[in-house]
């Protein structure tokens, strides 16, 4: 592929890096079948949940004559309560969970590493200090901290809610990254002391990324749905004020408003409990593209 | 039944064993053609290189080998204590579960895992005696404790502390030591030991070595040994086979094959065991390394690595030959072989040998 | 620990006497009858490797496992019992019938059961996925110890090498897992016990949530944060004293 001048500049830009990284992952991920079915899936759930609001808004019309109804063509999900369509209530209600799983996702593996990373290097009353954090926050049951400091705190921002919720999920991943980060420490020290000197951080990061980047972004995604349930619950349990419709508040709906004793109204409460775990699945087939990106061991053949 | 019935006081007999274990590459022929007798009261050592074959015999003889082997064919005829000849390669499971430790017992190299490590000693003991009831009851109580204390005092082991102990309070020694009290618990008429003193120190091999002469001088029973130390046929065999890429290539008593050995591969063992007393021998180690037995060679499977090979000897793989009264050796050029040896001054070297 | 506020007078410590018993009651029962059910299935899959019915275990006890707690609660209410009619919901909610007087007779402990057996069910279904797969792994891993072989040169009975050498050596590892299954059911009683209607802590949390009764709030936390703790600690005791290799002050 001969390269002009022009296109080498082009190339070489950071729009020109991003798409020709983008296109590497997505061979990478089309390797494997069942990872790549996969990531389509959770990038179609996605797009749908950001972009689709755009082109479907959310059916606001009640009409009592239209409660539970059965899917039809309107109404491919059928009806709630207030013959409101379901459907559009689901591609609506994807963004504020999926916003606030990932945050949380986010909060909670930017602390584990943090703090792992720290713990293992700064040793001494540091590594006690956050070993023991770790282990208090692993045996306080988590759903009640959680249920508490909802009630009490009456959360309003997707960020408190996902800062807390971030807060709690750390300590079994920064374990891992600790004793790995613990594992290199010994390398390094025994190659060269020196090496220590002349920046902990540095090494953290240029050692520890690239040998657990994988367990790391497997863990991120199994957080990611970790907290998604989590929010979930709290919503289902009226502890998350609910002043937008997402896919929790509609099973909270639907379990006010004794959706869940009828016979008709499946649809309405099957079809967030399915949004969410499709994602899920979606997520854990991923998984399977991710170890084989992340370890070359695993790549098949080139 | 038809086949091989066991002599007056042959306790076993195989015919032509073959043994063979599936792998990715193809059938290894661990076992090609092995045959021998054993009297009730003798002790008959295996020696050879690993992965010669020999402990797959042990293994053979009380069907314990893994998923991946089979028997291809042969017979393995025993006589048990109560006169019954049984052909072991057709035995069910339950007739097999009943032969096993009672008729015949075989005691691993390596006893450190052999035992469950959340039970103790006489739990051991307890369940060997109780899975073996047979028509008078299973031994129980006081007499099994009694049983079991004169098994552990056999082994030179003090009973009162063993007894009580879990397997990971006892030493390395210990353990092995137990595993033998284990088999001698029920009286077998067999006994085979895989490598017994491998992995041991010297003084707790010594004490091993001990126990089991004098095993052999107070009681009647047949003992296999496994090993690829010959010091050890040396001090406790009656009679020796040295085996080679899954076959018996010499088999006679102790002295024979010591003093007057037949065999080239049985002389290349012999000069590579250094001696304490007489003249500093050059140590000598057969050149060359043992087969792959996937893809064996034509001919004597030997003959590789033999300096008396000629073209026969990579055509015709030769039979056990009668080369003495009561020993036998696999080799066309025995005799030339016996000349040599002879001529090097061969029974003082044998002897040397010997006392190793 | 103070007095609610909701309730006038009556003493937090009262409240919490009142309903603890029937949280551990269903926890307690749903811990056991999941751990021995899953060590069991799991031992079943390890003999029955690669067999059809391994597959489909394996298969289900990921999937099960997977499903939050909760969820599966739904599941049940929504399937079980209204789409598909086979229980009476309704009759099952709270934690006893009304008119049945607590005492130590059949028909108290068999109506205690029945009011419990959902939120049981619930339990079960959200821990049985780990033991299933732990004590798979663990048990192919001691079917090939060194001593399994000897017991059976040995030849012991296979029952009793499958008990005795197999069992109670691969039971180990998923007793340690025990924690997290703690923590877990603990924590979650409070949603699961919120969906029955089971009148236990669980349920008396989420109420003194709800109404700001914050004495009565911090009470119930700091006894359920107590009982994870306590429960550790007696399954850590417990363990020591069925692995003999780590027993405490033992002989030497």
């Amino acid at each position: 592929m001969a390269a002009t001048t022009g296109e080498s500049r082009y190339e070489d830009s950071a729009p020109g890096r991003v798409l020709r990284w983008l296109a590497s992952t997505l061979r990478l991920m089309a390797r494997n079948k069942v990872g790549f079915a996969g990531f389509l899936v959770v990038t179609t759930i996605v797009l749908v949940s950001f972009v689709g609001p755009i082109f479907v808004p959310e059916d606001e019309t009640v009409q009592a004559s239209q409660i539970y109804q059965s899917p039809s063509l309107s109404h491919p999900l059928g009806t709630d309560s207030e013959g409101k369509d379901v459907l559009s209530q689901i591609i609506n209600g994807g963004r504020p969970i999926l916003t606030i799983g990932f945050l949380a996702a986010a909060i909670s593996t930017t602390i584990a590493v943090t703090l792992g990373s720290l713990s293992a290097f700064m040793g001494g009353r540091v590594d006690t200090g956050f070993t023991w954090l770790a282990d208090m926050v692993l045996t306080i049951p988590q759903l009640p901290l959680l249920a508490v400091l909802a009630g009490v705190l009456s959360l309003n921002s997707k960020f408190a809610v996902a800062g807390l919720i971030g807060a709690l999920f750390w300590p079994t991943l920064m374990r891992a990254i600790r004793a790995q980060a613990l594992s290199l420490k010994e390398r390094d020290y025994v190659e060269s002391a020196r090496a220590l000197d002349l920046g902990t951080p540095h090494i953290v990061f240029r050692e520890i990324a690239p040998n657990m980047a994988g367990y790391i972004a497997i863990n991120f995604t199994l957080a990611i749905t970790a907290s998604m349930y989590t929010v979930v619950a709290l919503t289902l349990l009226g502890l998350v004020p609910l002043s937008e419709n997402n896919w929790g508040v509609m099973i909270n709906l639907a379990w006010t408003r004794g959706a869940i004793f009828s016979k008709d109204s499946v649809f309405y409460i099957m079809s967030p409990i399915a949004a969410i775990a499709l994602f899920q699945l979606g997520l854990v087939a991923m998984n399977r593209s991710l170890t084989e990106v992340f370890d070359p061991r695993l790549r098949r053949g080139s | 039944m038809d086949g091989q019935k066991v002599g007056e006081d042959k306790v076993l007999s195989v015919r032509d064993l073959e043994v063979g274990y599936a792998t990715d590459r193809g059938r290894v022929r661990a076992v090609r053609g092995v045959s021998f007798d054993l009297a009730d009261d003798e002790s008959l050592a295996f020696i050879g290189e690993s992965g010669s074959g020999k402990t797959t015999i042990g293994l053979a003889v009380v069907r314990l080998l893994p998923q991946t082997a089979s028997i291809g064919r042969g017979e393995i005829v025993f006589r048990t204590a109560s006169g019954e000849d049984l052909d072991l390669t057709t035995l069910d499971d339950e007739a097999l579960r009943r032969f096993r430790w009672r008729e015949c017992a075989m005691v691993f190299q390596s006893a450190l895992n052999a035992l469950n490590p959340v039970m103790r000693i006489r739990d051991h003991f307890a369940d060997t005696a109780r899975d073996h009831g047979g028509a008078n009851g299973a031994l129980k109580g006081r007499a099994l404790t009694e049983r079991a204390t004169e098994c552990l005092r056999l082994v030179q082991l003090d009973p009162e502390r063993v007894l009580g102990s879990f397997p990971h309070e006892l030493s390395g020694g210990m353990r092995q030591r137990v595993m033998i009290a284990l088999g001698l618990l029920l009286n077998p008429r067999v006994l085979i030991l895989d490598e017994p003193t491998t992995a041991l120190d010297v003084l707790t091999q010594r004490a091993i070595i001990e126990v089991l002469r004098k095993l052999k001088e107070d009681f009647r029973f047949a003992m296999i040994f496994v090993s690829h130390d010959l010091s050890l046929a040396a001090e406790l065999a009656d009679r020796v086979a040295t085996t080679y890429a899954g076959r018996i290539v010499e088999l006679g008593d102790v002295e024979q094959v010591f003093y007057q050995p037949r065999h080239p591969y049985t002389i290349g063992l012999l000069n590579a065991v250094p001696t304490l007393e007489g003249e500093q021998q050059e140590l000598t180690s057969i050149p060359g390394s043992p087969p792959d037995l996937i893809d064996l060679p034509s001919g004597c499977k030997f003959h590789p690595r033999c300096p008396y090979a000629t073209e026969k000897c990579s055509e015709e793989d030769p039979p056990m030959i009668e080369v003495a009264p009561g020993q036998t050796a696999a080799c066309w050029h025995w005799e030339k072989v016996a000349s040599d040896w002879e001529a090097r001054g061969g029974e003082r070297h044998g002897r040397n040998a010997h006392r190793a | 620990m103070g007095e609610s506020l909701v309730s006038r007078g009556v003493p937090v410590s009262e409240i919490v006497l009142n309903y603890l018993p029937w949280t551990l009651f269903s926890i307690g029962t749903a811990l056991i009858i999941s751990f021995t059910v899953g060590i069991l299935l799991g031992m079943l899959m390890a003999y029955k490797r690669e067999s059809k019915l391994d597959h489909v275990l394996t298969n289900i006890g990921s999937i099960v496992s997977s499903i939050p707690d909760y969820i599966m609660g739904i599941l049940i209410i929504v399937w079980i019992g209204v789409q598909w009619e086979l229980i009476d919901i309704t009759a099952m909610r709270g934690s006893l019938s009304p008119g049945i007087q607590p005492g130590f007779n059949l028909t108290f402990i068999g109506d205690a059961l029945y009011h419990a057996s959902l939120p049981i069910l619930t339990y079960v279904l959200g821990t049985i996925g780990l033991w299933m797969l732990t004590m798979k792994g663990s048990t192919e891993s001691t079917l090939g110890e060194d001593y399994v072989t000897v017991a059976k040169a040995r030849g012991l009975k296979e029952r009793r090498i499958a008990t005795a050498y197999v069992g109670r050596n691969a039971a180990l590892p998923p007793f340690t897992q025990l924690t997290i299954s703690i923590a877990l059911v603990f924590g979650g009683s409070l949603i699961i016990e919120w969906l029955f209607v089971y009148e236990g802590l669980g349920y008396v949390l989420y109420n003194s949530i709800q109404q700001r009764d914050y004495p009565v709030m911090q009470g119930v936390f700091l006894i359920i944060t107590t009982m994870v703790i306590v429960a550790n600690l007696l399954a850590d005791l417990l363990y020591s004293r069925l692995d003999p290799r780590i027993r405490v002050g033992g002989r030497d």
